[in-house]
């Protein structure tokens, strides 16, 4: 949705949440830094409808705010069952983001798909990734070091196993 | 009749449609004629043209124009076949073949595949909708096969300028949406007048038994309006521009519902 105005942009992300409420899910690119390493700019994630009493701490979640759509965890849920709210955050950022409410939430991401490999959203960051997050929270110029890292790991590791007897 | 005699004799036609001036070459100057006089209006006296397409005339064969149509990009050119055509269209050289049998309607598809091609780069599309000129603005009436383009068309009143009943063309030159004349026809077999004009409303006509007008807002505008764009490409960057194109256009364009019925007033109440 790069180079839209912000009028636009709020379109495109009621279209799109419009769609996900009428077929149940739908696909989408991402484009931001803030969940790297779980999710990569480039990616498609398999984003499928939730409401949110549906949805626990750990998942990724897609909401809308101010014209944008984003793609963030949910950190804690709290407020009854008639009133719940949910607290984000990028496993990258520094703080959380404000309050999630219903009208907001579009729906969980289920799968990321990169480079032709669909796997399921972690619902959780093993030790490395912790540590690594811990790191690039701190720098973007170590985020777009990792980023570079990590496409050329996965271009040998392709090439590996195309060759793999 | 000495020009007509000159036109006739040439090998080439420009026709240039949005401001968009293609060079037609064919070697049967029958069918320069054929194109002369199918885009009468449209044809341009330039000698300058910013795209060339070849014309292959072939015999007609067993495929009619039923068959799905293709357009995709492969190897630095778009392929565009149908039964009734196959043609290649190569940006970065400006330059095209279309192979097809001796009808206009088969370079009629053509052209508005390369139409759609071009404009999607430049914010615009063309949409299933009649428009017209009434006052310096422009209206366009969108909707499927029978939801009342031709009729809006046809019950315009005379000091309407009529730029098409069947596909309107939307260009956005300077961050503003005109409409401009088509010669892309519908039921009214006449093509549209060669003017444009600043789009003031779309209209998203639905027949019924009192003529209404109600604002739509939002994704359901965007639907409305997506719904009725013409696009062929298998192709994820272009698909991605006519969706922004769409969210521009309906943020800067009030999108409405035109319910009417069909006689004369319901111009009245549109503009």
């Amino acid at each position: 949705m790069n180079g839209l105005t912000e009028a636009a942009n709020t379109l495109a992300c009621e279209l799109i949440g419009e769609t996900v409420r009428t077929f149940g899910g739908a696909r989408l690119g991402v484009c931001g830094t803030s969940m790297v390493p779980a999710i990569r700019p480039g990616d498609l994630v398999s984003v499928e409808r939730a409401g949110l009493s549906e949805v626990s701490p750990g998942e990724i979640v897609v909401f809308r705010r101010c014209g944008r759509l984003i793609v963030h965890r949910v950190v804690v849920k709290f407020g009854g069952r008639a009133d719940p709210f949910l607290v984000t955050r990028g496993d990258r950022t520094r703080r959380d983001d404000g309050l999630v409410s219903s009208p907001e939430l579009i729906g969980r991401v289920t799968h990321i798909k990169r480079n032709h490999r669909r796997v399921p959203a972690p619902s959780r960051l093993n030790l490395t990734e912790h540590m690594i997050c811990r790191l690039l929270r701190f720098s973007d110029r170590a985020t777009c070091f990792y980023l570079r890292l990590a496409v050329r790991w996965d271009e040998l590791f392709s090439v590996r196993t195309v060759w793999r007897p | 009749m000495a020009t007509l005699t000159a036109l006739a004799e040439r090998s080439d036609v420009i026709v240039e449609i949005g401001g968009l001036p293609i060079r037609l070459r064919s070697e049967d100057p029958s069918f320069v004629r054929l194109i002369q006089m199918r885009y009468a209006g449209y044809v341009s006296a330039s000698e300058e043209a910013t795209f060339d397409f070849e014309i292959e005339l072939v015999p007609p064969g067993i495929d009619s124009g039923d068959q799905d149509l293709s357009v995709r990009w492969d190897s630095g050119r778009w392929l565009m076949e149908r039964g009734d055509f196959r043609a290649e269209f190569n940006p970065s050289t400006a330059r095209g073949r279309i192979a097809q049998s001796i009808n206009p309607y088969s370079l009629d598809s053509v052209l508005r595949i390369v139409h759609t091609l071009l404009l999607a780069r430049k914010g615009g599309f063309l949409v299933h909708a009649s428009s017209a000129i009434r006052n310096g603005r422009a209206f366009l009436f969108a909707g499927v096969s029978g939801a009342g383009k031709t009729t809006m068309a046809r019950l315009a009143p005379p000091d309407a300028a009529l730029l098409t009943d069947e596909i309107s063309y939307v260009t956005r030159p300077d961050g503003r949406y005109f409409a401009v004349g088509t010669p892309f026809f519908g039921e009214l077999a006449r093509a549209g007048e060669n003017l444009r004009a600043p789009i003031e409303c779309v209209y998203l006509l639905a027949k019924g038994l009192e003529n209404k007008i109600e604002p739509i807002m939002g994704a359901e505008a965007v639907r409305g309006l997506l719904g009725n764009i013409l696009f062929f490409a298998q192709d994820a960057e272009f698909v991605k521009l006519v969706f922004d194109a769409a969210f521009d256009f309906v943020s800067r364009v009030p999108v409405r519902r035109l319910t009417f019925v069909p006689d004369r007033r319901i111009w009245e109440l549109v503009v």
